[in-house]
This record gives structure tokens, C-alpha cells and sequence, in this order.
């Protein structure tokens, strides 16, 4: 009786503690999923979830989103289609929900963890997940078609007209110069240059080919060039305004081109770091009709890969730091050039 | 006594071997159950309370459809501007929809887009590409739905149509 009796309790006491693990893991893993950070969590992935939503929907341009809600307690990890909120592992108490993915807006995010700042932003066809997201807002959408290369094209320059002084403006023919200088630098061979103002001699020692900025008179050559880029300052009243304008020509049997090397050019100055101290409030590609504009451009530019660009404001006094920023000016805009065609 | 006899028999090391193990099977299968259900009640209860707008999560997704010039929106060329609310009558099928509501999973919302035009033949007489004024996308499965209208304009062949959009959810 007494062997009998000890293995009754024996096996009541292994019962009971069978029971009571089972009761403790119980216990233990509903206080984990019914924690009140639990509802937060699954509606921090849904919410997220949903701003990416409403950037897929936005109908273009760039959009930057601070997103204000606290999410420094978790790991967020988003791929293309899910949002996924942690604590202490993927697949331990995540938290996930989905949004509905495009074939042509790219997700590009890396797992944050206890981010104190989530930034979701759309550029051009990319939605970027960071806590600190660095991007330029004014960036344009470039046709992603491919071009043929300007590097053997006969490249025309021209630093600007003026209607009562003859002479180019010392800011736009020094900018010109800047780019020529960069051009012919890295890229394009000198003799594919002409300018609609008379060029120094080609000096062969220092490799330097230039615009004389001191010559008053226009230039007799007047070859038929393949690419043709002015250099203007803009003048607007309203002093918060310091914008790059690139006009091209409407309806011209290049403007898709034209269009291109513009947008190329403009987000390479955006790029450049060097302009990080100036402002610059905006860009835009403006097409003009050449026949109903009494503005004074260079010949033969209808059917040519033409942009004139109009830069800074000489009213404003962020215009007027823009525009003495001469290599910071002419380097984007080679970039543009030999960007163009890749 | 009554247990006892339920438990142990005269010789209760056999008891112990062959009628255990089978108490401890059901009690895990009931074990599991509760726990699952447990589970199931407890995610209900989350998603309960996190519960976003059915509307908002619509209004959200058909913007897409109508802002998007990856979607159905009107994209004029020369300018790239977007003109949200003008439906594109060109980009109006179904492998416009599948590339810009790119999903399969039927528990994300699944939409009919039904368009008709007292000004306009829909779909055109002149487009032998399209056969239909409807288009769906890759999750529409059919089942329960509710249905709203909205007024939008139609861009075909360089002309702007009045229109009307009827928003199919399934739900």
C-alpha cells in the first residue's frame, strides 16, 4: 500500500506541475499579446501601411512625409509589400500588414531600429523609408529613354544677349566659360565648341579654350551646331524668389531631347553640394514658343537641342550669391551634358 | 474510491502505462484547441481595436486609380502634369490596373471599376482594343461587394468627356 500510495502522489504531483507550466505559459503568452502596446503596434504597422498607400496615390512631384507617430520602441523592417513591427524579433512579436505594391514605384527602406524619426518620401519613381532622409524636393522627373551622346556633337555657347549693353553679362559669360572649361576638361574635344561670342585662341599649352567676355561684338562663326545651351539671369520682383528657369523650345522637332538634357542639368545643380549654402526656391522646365517671345535668342534653335537657362534672381540677394558661384554652376552643367546619352 | 477505480487497477503500474498517455493526448488536444482559439481571440480583440475606417482605406486606394498617372489618370505629355480626377480612356484596362494595384491577396481590398459616359461610347466603337467598360483588379474575386459612384472626367483622342466612375469593393 505504501508503494502504491507514493506513486499516486508522485503522479499527482507531476500533474500538477505539468498543469501548472502549461497554466504559466498560458498566462505568459496572453500577457504578451494582450499588453497595451500590442493594439499600438499592430496600428503603427497598419497606419504605416497606409502612408505608403497615399504616396503611391499621389498624382507626381515630390513628396516628403515626417511621420509623426512614436515608433522608438520597435524595429520597423518594410519591404515591398509588408510593414513589419518588432521588439524583440521577426517572428516573436512581430506585427506586420500589408499595402498594395506598384510594378513601377520601387520601396528602397532598411530595417530602423527604435527609430526616434521615420521620414517616408516619394522621388521620382522611388519610395524612401529613413530617419533621415536627404533629398531635394525641387528634383525633377528625367525621361529615363535613352539619348544619343552629345560627346561628338558640335556644342554651341552662348552667354547671353543684353539689350543695352552688348556685352554679356559678366556673371552668365563667366558661368559660360566655367562650363566650357569643365566640358572640354574631361569630355568634349575643343573644336566642337563655338560660342555666339568670340572665343580666345585655343591655347594649346594650358588646354584652356574660352569665351573673350570683354569682346563686345557677336561672332561671325556661326556653325550648324547640334546642341545649343544660353546662359541668362532671371529678375523677378518677389526677393524670396531665386529659381532656375530652363526654357526649351515648344514644338520643336527636339524638344523631348531638349527636355531631357534640361532636366539633366537642373538636377545636377541640385545635386551639387557646393550649393548647399545657397537657396535656390526652385526649378522648372518651362516650354516657350519661340515665334511669341521678344526675348533675344541665338539663331536656327527650333529643331535643335536647345535650353536656355535662366539662373538665380539679380534682385534677390540669395540671386546674386547664386550667381557668383561660378564652378559650383558650370560643373553641374558639363555633368548634365555628359550624362545625357548614357 | 470511485477514482480509484476509474485510475488504478489491482495491478496500477498497468493502469499507469496504458490509459496515462491517452488522458494526456486529449488533454493536450484540448490544451491546443483552447489555445489557438485563446489565440484567435485575443488577435480579434487587437485588430478590433486598431480598426481603421473602411472608408478612409477606400478613399486612399481609389485616389490611387484617379491621382496616379501610373494608374488611370491623365498625363499631358508636353508638360507632364497629372490631371487628377480625368481618367486616361487609353489607360483604361486591366494591365494598367495589375501594374499599379499589384496584388493577388484576397484579404487586401479588391476593386471593380465600371466607367460609363452619356457622351462618349464606352468602350469606343473606334478601339477594337477595348472590350469592355469594366476592368478589375488581380484579386476581384467576386464575392460580397458594395458599390459607389463618382463623377470624373474622361480624356480620349485629345478630348475631355464627362463621366461616371462606379467603385465596386469587394468586401
Amino acid at each position: 500500500m505504501k508503494k502504491r500510495g507514493a506513486a499516486l502522489s508522485m503522479l499527482l504531483a507531476s500533474e500538477v506541475v505539468a498543469a501548472a507550466i502549461i497554466l504559466l505559459l498560458l498566462l505568459n503568452h496572453a500577457a504578451r499579446w494582450s499588453s497595451t502596446e500590442r493594439p499600438y503596434q499592430a496600428y503603427l504597422a497598419k497606419d504605416m501601411a497606409l502612408v505608403i498607400d497615399s504616396l503611391y496615390s499621389s498624382p507626381g512631384g515630390n513628396i516628403l512625409v515626417n511621420y509623426t507617430q512614436n515608433a522608438s520602441n520597435y524595429t520597423v523592417s518594410i519591404n515591398n509589400e509588408n510593414v513589419l513591427l518588432y521588439r524583440k524579433g521577426p517572428e516573436i512579436d512581430d506585427i506586420s500588414r500589408k499595402f498594395v505594391k506598384t510594378e513601377t514605384d520601387k520601396v528602397i527602406a532598411k530595417p530602423l531600429e527604435k527609430p526616434n524619426k521615420i521620414q517616408f518620401a516619394k522621388i521620382d519613381n522611388k519610395i524612401i523609408i529613413d530617419n533621415q532622409i536627404r533629398i531635394n524636393l525641387n528634383t525633377l522627373s528625367c525621361d529615363k529613354t535613352e539619348g544619343e551622346s552629345l560627346k561628338d556633337k558640335k556644342i554651341l555657347v552662348d552667354p547671353g544677349y543684353e539689350k543695352d549693353n552688348i556685352k554679356p553679362s559678366n556673371e552668365t559669360c563667366s558661368i559660360a566659360n566655367s562650363f566650357i572649361f569643365k566640358l572640354t576638361n574631361v569630355w568634349v574635344n575643343y573644336p566642337n565648341i563655338f560660342s555666339t561670342r568670340n572665343l580666345h585662341e585655343y591655347d594649346e599649352d594650358e588646354g584652356i579654350l574660352s569665351i573673350n567676355c570683354n569682346d563686345p561684338s557677336k561672332s561671325d562663326k556661326s556653325p550648324e551646331a547640334d546642341v545649343i545651351i544660353s546662359f541668362r539671369t532671371g529678375k523677378d520682383n518677389d526677393i524670396t524668389n531665386n529659381n532656375i528657369k530652363a526654357f526649351i523650345v515648344s514644338g520643336s522637332g527636339k524638344e523631348k531631347e531638349s527636355r531631357k538634357l534640361a532636366c539633366l542639368i537642373l538636377n545636377f545643380i541640385l545635386e551639387n553640394k557646393a550649393l548647399d549654402d545657397t537657396k535656390i526656391t526652385g526649378v522648372s522646365i518651362v516650354p516657350f514658343d519661340v515665334e511669341a517671345t521678344d526675348k533675344d535668342f541665338p539663331d536656327g534653335i527650333k529643331d535643335k537641342i536647345f535650353v536656355m537657362l535662366e539662373i538665380g534672381n539679380t534682385e534677390s540677394d540669395d540671386g546674386k550669391e547664386l550667381l557668383k558661384k561660378i564652378p559650383e554652376l558650370g560643373d553641374p552643367i558639363s555633368k548634365g551634358f555628359i550624362e545625357y546619352g548614357k | 474510491m470511485e477514482n480509484k477505480k476509474i485510475f488504478f487497477s489491482k495491478r496500477g503500474s498497468g493502469y499507469i502505462l496504458g490509459k496515462k498517455p491517452m488522458y494526456f493526448i486529449i488533454l493536450l488536444i484540448c490544451l491546443t484547441i483552447s489555445f489557438i482559439l485563446f489565440n484567435f481571440a485575443i488577435m480579434k480583440e487587437i485588430s478590433s481595436t486598431t480598426v481603421i475606417p473602411d472608408n478612409l482605406e477606400m478613399t486612399i486606394l481609389v485616389n490611387r486609380f484617379l491621382n496616379s498617372p501610373d494608374c488611370l489618370a491623365y498625363q499631358d505629355n508636353e508638360t507632364g502634369r497629372t490631371y487628377s480626377g480625368v481618367i486616361d480612356l487609353e489607360k483604361f484596362n486591366n494591365k494598367t490596373l495589375e501594374k499599379c494595384y499589384s496584388t493577388e491577396d484576397g484579404n487586401l481590398k479588391a476593386f471593380k471599376l465600371t466607367l460609363e459616359s452619356s457622351t462618349l461610347d464606352i468602350p469606343p466603337k473606334d478601339d477594337s482594343n477595348m472590350k469592355r467598360n469594366f476592368i478589375l483588379t488581380p484579386n476581384w474575386e467576386a464575392e460580397r461587394y458594395t458599390q459607389t459612384p463618382q463623377y470624373v472626367l474622361i480624356y480620349y483622342k485629345e478630348n475631355f468627356y464627362r463621366g461616371k466612375l462606379l467603385i465596386t469593393v469587394q468586401k
